[in-house]
């Protein structure tokens, strides 16, 4: 098991690849669903988590608190998995207009992919975080963090933005933008 | 008005500057800027001995070629070309380079490297191919933050009231890239990032916002 920073931010280089990949024009609607992505689970997340509980307790019948936060946090980890999912497979809320040609159109793919990047990736380390590393009980990271992913875990998004509603800026932004054409 | 103030204000100004000076020089110059500035900058702190090894080499062709210049004048003027026992120049590269720190030297060749790139920006890349707008000032500002950290603590030797921050220095690998990531942020942006306070995350919504419009904004209308 490597670093946990190295994990999470290989995950974050793929993405950025991705953006490269495919261009900035639309990987911008993969950013207006990612940034929706995090605005709902921030959303509903305190509201969802006692019935999310109750629920647990329901139908396990168990105390065992490793394997409740595992539940809570592979639920939203899932959740935003699909909601990625959907963004990347399926069609995206594309922006008219033709991207710029190499190479400033490439350096601007992958400035918007690595944003994705630093979402996406950033989101499911949070999910890990705030849950105490569920994953690590099943040998897949480590959850002993080093000095610098004590200080990334600042960094995270929803870290920054803790609240849900910072996030409707640019998504209200970008759906204006869209509108308009 | 609180003490803050006029730092704050110093602040917008340096912004604003860097914000004018992206605006004025375009895309193109200022993302070539950014690249140079930022992949040097880490790949130069990561290879503190490959710096130093080559200020050596050119400076070693530097003082050969000054020294071979000062042997042949001094032969012309004795009237020998044979040469002369004692060597007229005898200052080395390693004499100069004895002394610095790897830290120092890769620090002076990123400097000079930016410099450099700057000047050749300017001349290179016709105006035409670097489009002034919003994401040039915001690459301007890019550029402009990044020197923060990167000079600031260097500068702040000159004011002993103020105490010295050094950069650490980093290992190697990946973890050496996110080691200087960190200190970057923790000497450059500490501070700044405190002062903020509960506006950070208003201000950092607003800051994701103004970048993909600025992105949108380059998509050429009326073609798809």
């Amino acid at each position: 098991m490597g670093l946990i920073e190295v994990y999470f931010g290989s995950i974050a280089g793929i993405i950025t690849m991705i953006g490269l990949a495919q261009g900035y024009a639309r990987e911008l609607g993969r950013s207006m669903i990612i940034i929706v992505a995090i605005f709902l689970l921030l959303y509903v997340q305190d509201r969802l988590n006692p019935i999310l509980d109750s629920v647990w307790r329901m139908v396990f019948s168990t105390e065992d608190a490793g394997a409740q936060q595992l539940f809570l946090s592979n639920f939203y980890l899932v959740i935003f998995v699909v909601i990625i999912f959907a963004g990347y497979a399926g069609r995206v809320i594309t922006f008219s207009g033709q991207q710029w040609p190499m190479p400033q159109g490439a350096i601007l793919s992958c400035l918007v992919g690595a944003i994705n990047g630093y979402l996406i990736s950033g989101s499911l380390w949070y999910y890990q975080h705030i849950y105490g590393y569920p994953l690590s009980n099943l040998g897949w990271i480590n959850p002993n963090l080093s000095p610098i992913a004590v200080e990334l875990v600042r960094y995270l998004p929803q870290n920054v933005m803790p609240s849900p509603t910072p996030w409707v800026i640019p998504i209200a932004i970008l759906l204006l933008m869209r509108v308009r054409g | 008005m609180s003490e803050n103030t006029p730092g704050t204000v110093a602040f917008a100004f340096y912004v604003l500057l860097f914000a004018w000076i992206g605006f004025r020089r375009g895309l193109f110059r200022e993302l070539l800027v950014l690249v140079v500035s930022v992949g040097g900058f880490f790949l130069l702190q990561q290879n503190q001995g490959l710096a130093l090894d080559i200020v050596r080499q050119v400076l070693g062709i530097v003082f050969g070629v000054i020294s071979a210049g000062a042997k042949l004048l001094a032969s012309l003027r004795a009237g020998d070309t044979g040469g002369i026992e004692e060597p007229v120049y005898t200052l080395g590269a390693s004499d100069w380079l004895s002394n610095v720190q790897p830290p120092t030297v890769s620090f002076l060749v990123w400097s000079g490297l930016l410099l450099f790139t700057y000047l050749l920006t300017n001349k290179a890349i016709p105006d035409s191919q670097s489009s002034s707008g919003l994401l040039a000032a915001m690459l301007g500002i890019g550029n402009g933050l990044f020197y923060i950290p990167t000079f600031a603590p260097r500068l702040i030797n000159f004011i002993p009231e103020v105490g010295v921050t050094s950069l650490s220095s980093p290992g190697t690998g990946m973890e050496g890239f996110l080691q200087s990531v960190t200190d970057m942020m923790h000497s450059g942006f500490g501070d700044l990032w405190e002062a903020l306070g509960p506006q950070q995350p208003i201000l950092v919504a607003i800051a994701l916002t103004v970048l993909l419009v600025a992105v949108i904004s380059t998509l050429r209308r009326g073609q798809t």
